[in-house]
């Protein structure tokens, strides 16, 4: 209970819709990425408004909420508290239950940033050290030949290389299937056997001719099966389809095959048509569709003198929009496909650019500005921008500031327009910003041209990011915005020690249902009633087993003792106070004899519940499950 | 404005249960409700009001309304009454 997040985590989960709402969640580098059932249900404008929650977006079916650097221990302690499933439950993907339907696009991006989320942040740091090894070669202090380099280029390449394997079991997850079915099923793509195959003669090609000249290497029951040049090594898209395949056959033979059985024959049954079906179709598809997509953009980059330049600046200008979006995501499995495809990515080239005009504008912000709180915020955000993290300086300053996004993209444009003008090729994944230059390194050939060009993209984005910036940057007329939510705030203490029980257990249903109001109920370890707050009584039931309070600053606060005790008629309860009394917190209001409600064949639970909750924007309950006298049992917000 | 009288044959009265599915009820529409025994005027639509009227077996209670939809607020709150207290 003593984590600093534990209140903005409370405020998160109550104005998500609750945790009913939630079908899961995950996070990036700065975001909390949920999964509601209901978007609607979500109080977004009391979210935004929260200290410790830079904005709110919704997109490709997720509803984001953006903490910055911190977000891990946020969502820690969210998670802690909701005890939300980190992506997954079947119901999640296809079977329609998520309360918004989602477009093919926003499915397309949900999907890829799903399936590359719990990833990321190994795939970057797979991406920093093929990029440092390739600058350590560059730079002569390692040869290819070294064991110090091959163990650390397995690091690095093994990831990759096995990448449907790791991809097998996100995408699992990902869509509620057994994530061992995928991890088989990547592991069969990948497989040194099958990707051994097409390193022998082939025995036929189809499609001779064409530009998706493809040659195959062996049948399946006499079927030729198309194998992609390099197998399935480091591919993205056959295993997500596949598993995805595979996620609706599991489903279907949970449902036909007797119980007994299960264990053993969903997956077997599963594998055994999916595997082939993938090498047979899914792989074969896939693989022209990717060398389309590969041949368009080869194509556009291509058109003499200009197409890189239009493509550079378009991909420069509208690479932030895309991050906003979460649409950025659309382009990974095409840098992927590129380095599989071609050994080089020029596509993601002009993105490089685009971090840097991010991180120059919040600089230039940060030095003009005299505004307290912005400056804490934009220095910290300028760092991680330079490390190739710009949420912070997206959401948390240019994007609200309008302009300053725009003079970012501008420059972007400018820088993205000479690498692609340039062409400037990446030959890894490289890491993040600073970390990413090495990947510009052509290693077979020991060139640095495209390094050398992306600095001088770079290096001109910035400059005019940074000068524009500065120039035209103004401090806003400050505005005073106070938060009603936290000015409002209180605290309601246990009137009594015990048991914690929400008031969602209560076998009463009028209790459990809400009708009386929100709160929490206490099964009282003794007679007593404590007043939980400084007020004035409001009520006192007939029967003594209950009591309204108006607390000081109007919350209205009805504590029950026990369940239909009503019907004793106030035999064993007493009443020390009368309605118009004035009550200080911790005075004695009722006291009651706990065996006598249990003879009487009652439930003891006493729900502690706020009446009037239309006033409040939420009332948070405690989640400890004991608490003692004086507690704060209730948050009003 | 539409009215009725009741008086209350519950054993228990109008306690914290019924009272919170009073007050929910009267809040499902948009007329003003007030609830009145003896001298005492309670704002139906609010659980605290309602209780601290303190209504009782063979308590004699008015219930007011007035509004647009007061014909079926007065309807729906009298067949509760007539279900429950």
């Amino acid at each position: 209970m003593a984590n600093k997040y534990d209140g903005l985590a409370r405020i998160i989960i109550q104005n998500v819709g609750g945790k009913s709402n939630v079908i899961s969640l995950s996070h990036c580098i700065t975001r909390l990425r949920f999964k509601l059932k209901d978007e609607s249900k979500a109080n977004t404008e009391v979210l935004k408004a929260t200290d410790g929650i830079v904005t709110v977006i919704q997109s490709g079916g997720q509803y984001q909420i953006v903490i910055g650097n911190n977000v891990s221990d946020v969502y820690d302690v969210v998670n802690e508290i909701g005890h939300f499933s980190e992506e997954s439950s079947s119901e999640e993907v296809g079977s329609g239950k998520s309360g918004k339907k989602m477009s093919a696009g926003a499915m397309f991006i949900d999907t890829i940033s799903g399936v590359f989320q719990p990833v990321l942040g190994v795939l970057s740091a797979s991406g920093i050290i093929k990029g440092v090894l390739a600058l350590l070669v560059f730079l002569k202090v390692l040869a290819p030949t070294d064991g110090t380099y091959q163990i650390l280029w397995a690091i690095g390449d093994g990831f990759f290389y096995f990448l449907p394997i790791i991809l097998g079991y996100t995408s699992a997850k990902k869509f509620g299937a057994n994530p061992f079915i995928g991890l088989a099923t990547g592991g069969a793509l990948v497989y040194p056997g099958i990707v051994g195959l097409s390193a022998q003669k082939a025995i036929g090609t189809v499609l001779a001719g064409s530009a998706f000249q493809t040659s195959y290497f062996c049948t399946f029951l006499h079927i030729p099966v198309l194998l992609p040049a390099a197998g399935y090594a480091s591919t993205v898209v056959p295993i997500i389809v596949a598993v995805w395949d595979a996620s609706k056959l599991e489903r279907f033979w949970k449902k036909v095959l007797p119980d007994v059985i299960k264990l053993f024959f969903v997956p077997l049954l599963t594998l055994i048509i999916i595997v082939p079906i993938t090498f047979l179709v899914v792989g074969p598809v896939t693989t022209f569709l990717c060398q389309l997509i590969g041949i368009a953009f080869k194509g556009l980059y291509g058109i003499p003198y200009v197409g890189g330049l239009v493509a550079g600046l378009i991909l420069g200008a509208f690479w932030q929009v895309l991050v906003i979006f979460g649409l950025h995501w659309g382009l990974i499995p095409l840098m992927m496909i590129n380095y599989q495809m071609l050994g080089y990515d020029f596509v993601l080239s002009p993105f490089f650019v685009a971090t840097f005009a991010q991180s120059m504008v919040v600089l230039a912000i940060f030095i003009k500005t005299k505004d307290r709180k912005l400056k804490d915020i934009a220095l910290p955000a300028f760092i991680s921008g330079m490390f190739g993290v710009t949420e912070p300086c997206i959401y948390g300053i240019t994007l609200p500031k309008k302009k300053p996004f725009v003079v970012s993209c501008v420059a972007s444009a400018i820088g993205g327009g000479i690498t692609g003008w340039a062409g400037v090729k990446s030959y890894t994944v490289g890491g993040l910003e600073i970390f990413g230059l090495p990947s510009y390194i052509n290693v077979k050939t020991d060139d640095a041209t495209d390094m050398y060009w992306i600095i001088f993209a770079t290096l001109v984005a910035m400059v005019i990011a940074f000068v524009v910036e500065l120039i035209t940057y103004k401090d806003e007329a400050p505005v005073k915005k106070e938060i009603g939510a936290t000015n409002n705030k209180e605290a309601i203490a246990a009137p009594m020690k015990g048991e914690t029980k929400q008031l969602s257990e209560l076998e009463d249903e009028t209790f459990s249902s809400g009708v009386l109001g929100q709160g929490i109920a206490i099964v009282p370890e003794e007679g007593k009633i404590y007043a939980p707050c400084n007020g004035t009584v409001t009520n006192v039931a007939e029967t003594c087993h209950a009591i309204g309070i108006t607390s000081e600053k109007g919350a209205e606060i009805l504590i029950h003792v026990g369940m239909d005790t009503v019907k004793m008629n106030g035999a064993g309860f007493k009443v020390n106070v009368k309605s118009g009394d004035v009550i200080k917190k911790g005075q004695v209001l009722i006291e009651f004899d706990i065996d006598r409600i249990k003879k009487a064949g009652f439930s003891t639970d006493t729900p502690v519940i706020v009446t009037n909750v239309d006033k409040y924007i939420d009332i948070v309950p405690t989640d400890t499950k004991s608490v003692s006298l004086g507690d704060t049992v209730i948050t009003i917000l | 404005m539409k009215s009725f009288e009741f008086v209350v044959k519950d054993e228990c009265g109008i306690h914290a249960r019924p009272a919170g599915l009073l007050a929910n009820k009267a809040k499902s529409f948009d007329s003003d409700i007030e609830m009145k025994k003896g001298a005492n005027t309670a704002n139906m639509k609010k659980l605290f009001s309602l209780m601290s009227l303190g209504v009782k077996k063979n308590d004699k209670v008015i219930v007011n309304a007035q509004g647009a939809d007061e014909d079926k607020a007065i309807q729906d709150i009298q067949d509760f009454f007539n279900k429950n207290l």
